[in-house]
């Protein structure tokens, strides 16, 4: 049942005819029973009342002429046909009638009513009625209403009515008021200007409405409300057949300003909409689709978008709808000349409350999907020089070019790409090169040149994507780092400064639902030593806050590397601990338990620099005091048996500790070593606030920036 | 028998342990305490001086039930389960995901705030905002709200998971999102709307 045709048209409809007949009726009666003995006939009734209709003082009047022809004059004191087209002083006269037994005819009839809101209605008509009921005509020509013109017709026979109105320049302030109490006004709109030209047929039979068919022009029309339009010029021709089910065709165009309008999809608190501003070429459109009867299915058998300067799209769906909706079949072809307008325009409001919501786009793209039962079958993604920065600053890539192709089926396409740039965070990758290959839905890397990181390079030694445009998509990776900066990747994390170099190999890294995972361990080599990082994982690697969480284990670490290319004083010796239960949430660590001393039996020369030791209290914070006041500080260097720092970081504090305990706090240097002078280092106190002990890193870096 | 004797102690403490049902009740002052320091530095009202929680009155927050004698076994409980009072003292607002969260929505705030001023957003009873009147944005500007509106909503979803986590009570989250929702408008500045428990649109 088409219950919104009905809605709108039943009442009025049925009412007038029901009151036309009535009246004809007993005119038909009364000419019957008296077979002309009269020269004139009247009628006169008080009220008349149909649901909301009403007339009162009806007058209906008669008057023969020669032959068939009759003069007819109808009048009414108030006729309402609803709350807001209600009509004083109606009267109809039509001198040029004719009445046989079967027939009443009026040609070049004149009526005139008063309406409150729309003043004096005068125009002409014609109708004619079998005297039967079985059939019946009127016309309404043309007359000024709304700041334009309006005109009328109905029709009705043994199969149906049609209903033709003819609108031109019709203020949209005034439509409103015309159509607003038949319920078909959306509530909550104000603002209108502009006009509209309208010319539709309704046809129907009793009170459903089986096809509409017309064309709608707007002028500069202006509305707001959840939907919106500024000075919006537009022509839009519709086509709908209602019998078995709904079937639309409509296409158009949007010629000039401003329209913003929701699809009706809620995400979260947000509903999307579509904002478009049309100043050059206009917008074009063509739908042709099928819902059925209980609005569950549609089949979207073609819906055709051409943006000037933005895209083209044609689209094709077979859904369910529902509380969810299912897709059945779709096929998306579409070609963004201008991928950042595209991206703004039509994609952004759909990806508000994804990784991907605040994205610069430049370049141009084309892509074929194919979607089967909800996922995925086949894409062919083409990129021409694409350039994709995400504004939260979490990636981006530069000067993108190829294709990006993915299939469900067992035999294999290729594809390729290239690009001049890219980057996660602050860590940038250089230009690279690979070549796919795709079947079974998934996606491998068939040769792949290395791509610079920072200022290393990132071997790839196996890359593939599994479960392509699925929920459990999962992107897994082998290869290694060879060498990074430390200083360049340090700086890229945000971290205090650290030098020396970084190679490493990774396997089994693994994306999945927004999660990063190492199965196995990431081997470091820096300082001369070993750094294995295990059980790396990053919860949400690019949602607000990621979450990290590993163990380092450190071996052997040369310090007269590391504190020779950092400007925090020299130190020779070796220093081997770790750090477990690593916790970084929004890259900014949480907790951790670390441990780094001299190991055992190290037989390397222990001395450390006066620099050094004075850092050791920058670092502390200033809880660190070292015996280097006084007579040793006319030494450069000193001697030491073992070094050690130890730092369990929660609630934003450091419980710190070192190679051993005093009664007010603990020895980071313990004295020792074969040549004086010998210096012994202490901490005070157990705890230091993080936000402390970073302020001393800096503070070190910032004084003295030298990094060989 | 020493065998029987401290066999019956044995049962004496898993029955004295096992009646004890330990209720951590969420810190509804310090949760307050905690809202409107956030809350103060989104709207840009800054704190001149950033003082520590007030710890919250332990009186009502916690609860002990069914002690069979009330000083042994407090004082056994207060052995056992320490953090009982530790929670209710402070809630922790100062972890590196919070000031992200903080940080952004300050920034933020700035362009949200001539829409708070001309009611077409308004705070809802859950803790987040909405766009209430669309009529009182241009078209130019919807996708532009859209998109603030799904940030800050995003930032005090994660916000309000985040300070439940942080404090070692993930399932205080919705607790601290009514908390937040009574704190957004009871700071907010007069003429902004906001919707009560039955959905309503308020001004204030």
């Amino acid at each position: 049942m088409p219950a919104g045709f009905r809605k709108i048209s039943h009442p009025a409809g049925t009412e007038a005819r029901t009151l036309f007949q009535t009246i004809c009726a007993v005119l038909f009666w009364i000419i019957t029973q008296t077979a002309y003995a009269f020269d004139q006939l009247g009628l006169n009734l008080d009220r008349i009342e149909y649901d909301s209709l009403s007339a009162d003082n009806v007058s209906v009047a008669l008057i023969f002429g020669h032959g068939e022809s009759a003069t007819l004059r109808i009048s009414v004191t108030r006729l309402s046909l609803s709350s807001s087209l209600v009509f004083e002083q109606l009267e109809i006269n039509c001198k040029e009638g004719s009445l046989t037994a079967a027939m009443l005819r009026c040609s070049e009839g004149i009526y005139y009513a008063q309406h409150q809101d729309h003043g004096e209605i005068n125009g002409r008509l014609s109708l004619s009625y079998r005297l039967d009921g079985s059939a019946g005509e009127i016309v309404l020509d043309s007359i000024a209403a709304g700041d334009g013109t309006i005109a009328g017709n109905l029709t009705f026979n043994a199969g149906g009515w049609e209903a033709g109105i003819q609108g031109n320049k019709l203020a949209l302030t005034w439509l409103r008021k015309i159509v607003e109490p038949f319920g078909v006004w959306p509530p909550d709109y104000s603002d209108e200007r502009g006009s509209v030209d309208v010319d539709a047929r309704i046809q129907g039979r009793h009170a459903d409405v089986h096809h509409v068919q017309g064309i709608i022009r707007t002028h500069a029309i202006s509305f707001y409300g959840v939907n919106a339009a500024e000075n919006l010029s537009s022509e839009v021709s519709f086509d709908v057949n209602a019998l078995e089910g709904w079937d639309i065709k409509a296409g158009g165009n949007l010629g000039n300003g401003a329209l913003y309008v929701e699809p009706g999809i809620s995400m979260g608190n947000v509903r999307p909409g579509i904002a478009l501003e049309i100043t050059d070429q206009p917008l074009r459109f063509a739908v042709d689709m099928h819902l059925d009867r209980s609005l569950q299915q549609v089949n979207l058998h073609r819906l055709d978008i051409s943006h000037p300067g933005v895209m083209t799209a044609r689209v094709q769906v077979e859904a369910e709808l529902g509380e969810e909706i299912n897709i059945n079949r779709a096929d998306i072809a579409l070609t963004a000349t201008d991928a950042g307008k595209f991206y703004t325009t039509w994609l952004q409001p759909f990806l508000l409350n994804t990784q991907f919501n605040a994205l610069e786009i430049a370049g141009a793209l084309e892509t074929k999907v194919r979607i089967t039962a909800n996922e995925l079958r086949h894409l062919d993604l083409h990129f021409d020089d694409l350039h994709a920065y995400d504004g939260n600053g979490r990636f981006h890539i530069a000067g993108l070019d190829g294709a990006f192709r993915v299939t469900d089926e067992a035999i294999p396409i290729q594809s390729g790409m290239s690009w001049r740039g890219a980057g996660i965070y602050r860590i940038d990758i250089g230009a690279g090169k690979l070549a796919l290959e795709s079947r079974d839905q998934t996606v491998n890397i068939i040769s792949w040149e290395d791509v610079p990181v920072l200022d290393g390079m990132l071997q790839i030694d196996a890359f593939n994507i599994i479960n392509v445009g699925r929920n459990d998509m999962t992107i897994r990776i082998d290869g290694s780092l060879t060498p990074i900066s430390m200083t360049d990747f340090t700086q890229a994390m945000d971290w205090p400064i650290m030098s020396g170099q970084l190679t490493g190999a990774i396997n089994g890294l693994t994306y999945s639902q927004g999660n990063l995972v190492v199965d196995g361990q990431i081997n470091l080599g820096l300082f001369d030593g070993n750094v294995v990082v295990r059980n790396l994982r990053i919860e949400d690697l690019f949602g607000l806050a990621p979450a990290l969480y590993a163990d380092i284990d450190i071996d052997k670490l040369d310090l007269e590397l590391l504190t020779g290319h950092f400007s925090f004083g020299k130190i020779q010796g070796l220093i081997s601990g770790g750090v477990n239960k690593l916790e970084l949430k929004a890259w900014q660590p949480v907790y951790f338990e670390a441990a780094l001393a001299t190991p055992e039996n190290d037989q390397t020369r222990h001395r450390i620099s006066q620099q050094a030791v004075d850092n050791l209290g920058y670092i502390g914070g200033g809880a660190v005091s070292a015996l280097s006041s006084g007579f040793l500080r006319i030494f450069k260097e000193y001697s030491y048996g073992r070094l050690g720092i130890s730092c369990r970081l929660y609630n934003g504090s450091c419980e710190m500790g070192g190679v051993g305990d005093t009664p007010e706090g603990f020895i980071i240097v313990s004295r020792g070593g074969l040549l004086p002078p010998w210096i012994e280092v202490k901490g005070t106190g157990h705890s230091i606030t993080w936000v402390a002990l970073v302020e001393g890193l800096k503070t070190i870096s910032s004084n003295r920036p030298e990094f060989k | 028998m020493t065998y029987t004797r401290e066999f019956r102690l044995l049962v004496l403490l898993v029955f004295v342990t096992g009646c004890i049902t330990v209720n951590v009740y969420f810190p509804a002052a310090a949760a307050e305490q905690a809202a409107d320091r956030i809350i103060k530095e989104v709207y840009g009202d800054k704190l001149e001086k950033m003082q520590p929680d007030t710890p919250a009155q332990p009186d009502d927050q916690s609860s002990y039930e069914n002690l069979p004698e009330q000083g042994v076994a407090t004082r056994l409980l207060e052995f056992l389960v320490p953090s009982a009072y530790a929670q209710e003292a402070n809630m922790d607002i100062s972890t590196p995901a919070i000031n992200k969260f903080k940080a952004s929505m300050t920034q933020r705030h700035n362009q949200l705030q001539p829409f708070y001023d001309n009611g077409a957003i308004g705070m809802d009873s859950k803790g987040l905002i909405t766009l209430r009147d669309p009529k009182a944005v241009s078209i130019k500007d919807r996708n532009t709200v859209n998109q603030l509106v799904a940030a800050e909503n995003q930032d005090r979803n994660a916000l309000y998971a985040e300070i439940a986590s942080a404090n070692g009570h993930p399932e205080w989250e919705n607790d601290i999102r009514n908390t937040f929702a009574r704190r957004w408008i009871a700071n907010a500045p007069g003429g902004w709307f906001f919707q009560d428990t039955s959905g309503s649109w308020k001004q204030k």
